[in-house]
């Protein structure tokens, strides 16, 4: 089974990262990372998406403006045809380099708020962002380029919908992403602070879809649901290898950010392999697509072509079976695991949050 | 409705590129995309700013033999691009 072409590369430059976020998907711990790739793979890369198919790149991270080449990335990326979102926290950023970012071709910007508010903005992140935040998304606008504001929701920020609509309406955004967050990576370890109870969710959810219909063809807002909360899977990433290719930002290339985190795959490294070549015989591409690997009650299952069995790295992470059903979804046989944090979030959590660092190495 | 006045162009976020594996047209926008049929890439191509709605509308009956269902489709496929805010110059 092959998948026809990538539409978007995931590129994740570095995983540095000045925020310490307690929702990042970024892995925890990696096996047999290798240093960041440099400026002339990553161009080569760009290329290579680009002869693929690959429509949209990405820049990604970690936070991809701690890398002083990002310029020449940019360039790279605009003379190969390809639209180029930076995702980014917007720190640290000038002006003047925002502005160069946009002489090269950067096309749009996704910008990431914890909050509204400074004080729980500067709990979930672990460092004062919100100002520069701010400063970051006005010069966006001065500079003509199109902002998507990005919210992940959790427990703290999830009555802060409404909030958010507005500061998106105030900064120009096109577009606001309001994400739950997905139980992955230091959100898992950091679960039962971050789920909110399914009031909150249903309350958010109504703020959402209100401010969709009001503001329909000024801004997009995207109300992305939990899928703790909804007993159906997420269709991950459109399905395992279907239309996303990410590269990791030590050159290893994967089908999603958590990919590599699932015991017994084998991936490739762009210094090693054509990216073309990856994305048709990499064995961990291939180990997901279609629906030759399903099991029960996957395999007969209406809605495999839909939903794809939902999030290989969740069955991973929760089961340590990475083709079984996601356990998110009310047809498997282990969804009780889901439903119990679901009810558990119905209580006021306990603990501290645990701040993301960079992935350790095994 | 999209008025019969209004003279549509593309927003700048936008770009309309020609697809590497399928040749057809590809309207890309941020994190986004979509694959234009012939008659839309057609559309897009009269969407100048200059020219009206009206007058797009004509110009495909012009050059396809004139009929209700070509005025429908230019209306429906500019309100579709309109609610996505992928379209200027609409108030008229």
């Amino acid at each position: 089974m092959t998948a026809e072409r990538p539409y978007t590369l995931v590129a994740e430059l570095t995983w540095r990262c000045p925020l310490r976020c307690a929702y990042c998907s970024n892995p925890v711990r990696v096996r047999e990372q290798s240093a960041e790739l440099d400026t002339a793979t990553w161009r080569r890369v760009l290329r290579e998406a680009a002869e693929l198919g690959v429509v949209q790149v990405n820049l990604s991270g970690g936070e991809p403006l701690v890398r002083d080449d990002l310029e020449q990335l940019v360039a790279e990326a605009h003379a190969n045809e390809l639209y180029t979102t930076l995702i980014t926290s917007g720190v640290p950023l000038p002006r003047a380099r925002l502005a160069a970012l946009a002489v090269q071709g950067l096309d749009a910007l996704q910008l990431s708020f914890q909050d509204d508010r400074a004080a729980e903005a500067r709990r979930m992140a672990g460092v004062e962002a919100l100002e520069q935040k701010l400063r970051v998304a006005e010069w966006v606008h001065e500079l003509g380029l199109p902002l998507t504001l990005n919210a992940v929701l959790q427990r703290d920020n999830i009555a802060r919908v409404p909030e958010l609509v507005a500061l998106a309406e105030r900064l120009g955004a096109e577009r606001l992403e309001l994400a739950n967050t997905t139980y992955l990576g230091w959100a898992l370890l950091n679960r039962e602070r971050l789920l909110p109870s399914a009031a909150a969710i249903e309350r958010a959810r109504v703020a959402a879809r209100e401010a969709a219909e009001r503001l329909r063809g000024r801004m997009e807002v995207l109300f992305v649901l939990p899928d703790y909360h909804t007993d159906f899977p997420r269709p991950c990433m459109g399905g395992w290898a279907r239309t996303i290719v990410l590269v990791a930002p030590d050159g290893v290339a994967l089908p999603c950010h958590q990919a590599r985190s699932i015991a017994g795959l084998r991936f490739d490294n762009v210094r090693d392999v054509a990216l073309a070549q990856i994305w048709r015989e990499s064995p961990g591409f291939r180990a997901f697509r279609g629906d030759e690997w399903m099991q029960e009650p996957c395999r007969s299952c209406e809605l495999r072509h839909k939903d794809f069995g939902g999030c290989r790295c969740q069955a991973f992470a929760l089961l340590g079976d990475a083709a079984a059903t996601d356990p998110a979804c009310r047809l498997s046989p282990r969804h009780a695991l889901v439903a119990a944090a679901r009810e558990n979030a119905e209580r006021e959590p306990a603990g501290e949050l645990v701040y993301r660092r960079a992935p350790a190495a095994d | 409705m999209i008025a019969l006045a209004a003279r549509p162009r593309l927003a700048p976020k936008a770009r309309l590129r020609v697809d590497r594996i399928s040749g057809r047209k590809l309207l890309v926008y941020p994190e986004r995309g979509l694959a234009l049929n012939e008659t839309g890439a057609e559309i897009l191509d009269l969407c100048d700013g200059a020219r009206s709605v009206g007058e797009i509308i004509e110009a495909l009956c012009a050059r396809h033999g004139g009929n209700e269902r070509i005025a429908d489709e230019v209306r429906g496929f500019l309100q579709e691009l309109a609610d996505r805010n992928l379209l200027r110059g609409l108030e008229p």
